[in-house]
């Protein structure tokens, strides 16, 4: 009670200065906003550094597409950052069914209650005065981010997966945030064959004989594709966990973000009678390189860079979907069964399968039986958390 | 024999075969979800319901009727309503 009242006046308790919070995108608030999570990890062999250029440049000049609104959140004990978080709308969210929704992302802080108080008070405040009714994180604008906090299961991060300190659930249930959903991640060792995936994609192929699967066009086609599987995914997953319309313009920005490091091979396009009716994506594990190279190209870090990702043995699946009209035909087998030949030619030992929503018990069921776990089970559960603002 | 069975009794026949039981041990009340299930096998029971009834099933229809609270019942109810 005390501790409350001394927080929304600022109060000075046993010499420690209340918390203070700095916004916009000022050099000192996007310096502050970077740096706290080096502190936060410092002592963390699994967490993978982030290139802090790459973040700096994305916080600077965030893309202003979709109608999109952001602030940056920066908690300071004195000159010290202790808390921080990304606040943003766009023009789909401000029109969800439930509500004007905003989310929140890039949630860092060290294990402090009362900074972390003020920094949803700050982004809950900014939130009221945009409109937004619904709060929902973390979860980031860009595709790529990673949504929700890891929650159960440890180990080094597989690329696009959350990983924090085991303090953040309890930080964030602190604010008044409650569990929205549940996703969950797998790895799966990989097999020579899979005779049930292998069977089922040859009687697919059987009723529907005009399909086709084909890699990614990054070249000529690459504009067409990327509006096709736009249209594939926003039919696909429109009933499912928070989801957000896909536009061609937020998925250019991340394709743009990738093709340094992207292969066709990796997104598989399935069409019938030259339509796109499918399509699934998979990535290598970039963390595997990250992480030796701790946010760093100098002095060695090109080296790793440059030939370390030709021998990543471990892949991250991130989409498999089918437009709706087109599911429980076994079609998915079918792409299943194109991106395991590029694993196999590959030499990938593991596969990551994850944002497995907990409900989704037929995908969950599937992914948990190659995973060799027990249904209800998995190697890692990342929540996302939802509040009233 | 089977033609005697209705198109549900039939269907029961060719989820029961899926999931190693007879028709008789079949709870229709359960969750799909607790029957171990998973959207491969969902797929593979249309392929062999069209294989066994030689009628096709329309799956668009299908996809859009399972739920995270769909029972046993109403899985061989939306297959049957499906059928073409």
């Amino acid at each position: 009670m005390v501790d409350g009242l001394a927080r929304s006046v600022g109060l000075v308790i046993s010499g420690t200065p209340a918390p203070s919070v700095a916004t916009g995108r000022d050099e000192v608030v996007v310096r502050d906003f970077v740096s706290l999570a080096g502190a936060v990890y410092a002592r963390d062999p699994l967490w993978v550094r982030p290139f802090e250029r790459s973040l700096y440049r994305a916080l600077r000049n965030p893309p202003q597409t979709d109608g999109r609104r952001q602030e940056l959140f920066v908690v300071r004990h004195g000159r010290r950052p202790v808390a921080r978080a990304c606040a943003w709308s766009d023009a789909i969210s401000r029109a969800a069914a439930k509500g004007p929704t905003g989310y929140f992302s890039h949630f860092e802080a060290h294990p402090d209650a009362d900074a972390v108080h003020a920094l949803f008070d700050a982004v809950r405040a900014w939130l009221r005065a945009e409109g937004i009714t619904h709060l929902i994180g973390p979860k980031a604008a860009g595709m790529m981010e990673p949504p929700g906090v890891l929650v159960e299961g440890r180990g080094r991060p597989v690329y696009g997966t959350p990983y924090n300190p085991p303090y953040y659930p309890g930080l964030l249930s602190g604010v008044g945030l409650e569990k929205y959903v549940d996703l969950l991640d797998f790895t799966l060792p990989i097999a020579s064959g899979y005779p049930r995936i292998t069977r089922l994609a040859g009687l697919a192929r059987a009723r529907f004989p005009r399909a086709r699967v084909r890699p990614v066009d990054l070249k000529e086609g690459f504009e067409a594709d990327v509006h096709s599987v736009v249209e594939v995914y926003n039919a696909a997953w429109a009933h499912n966990w928070g989801f957000v319309e896909l536009t061609v313009d937020r998925l250019m920005a991340t394709a743009r973000e990738l093709r340094p490091v992207y292969r066709p091979e990796y997104a598989m396009l399935l069409e019938l009678d030259g339509r796109c009716i499918g399509f699934a994506m998979m990535m290598p594990d970039f963390n595997e390189v990250f992480h030796r190279i701790r946010g760093r190209l100098l002095p060695t870090g090109w080296f790793h860079l440059l030939f370390g990702m030709r021998r990543i043995r471990t892949f991250r699946a991130f989409f498999i979907g089918l437009l709706p009209q087109y599911r429980s035909a076994g079609l998915e087998a079918v792409l299943i069964e194109a991106l395991l030949r590029v694993i196999w030619a590959r030499r990938v030992d593991r596969l990551h399968v994850g944002w497995i929503k907990e409900t989704n018990y037929l995908w969950r069921n599937e992914v948990s039986a190659f995973a060799g776990v027990a249904p209800g089970t998995a190697h890692k559960r990342y929540r996302l958390y939802s509040g009233e603002v | 024999m089977t033609s005697t069975l209705t198109l549900k009794d039939q269907l029961r026949e060719i989820i029961a075969e899926h999931l190693r039981v007879s028709t008789t041990d079949l709870q229709e009340d359960v969750l799909l979800e607790a029957t171990g299930l998973d959207s491969l096998a969902v797929a593979e029971i249309v392929v062999a319901a069209e294989q066994r009834l030689v009628r096709p099933i329309d799956t668009a229809r299908l996809s859009t009727r399972l739920t995270y609270q769909t029972t046993l019942r109403e899985f061989v109810d939306a297959l049957a309503a499906t059928v073409s």
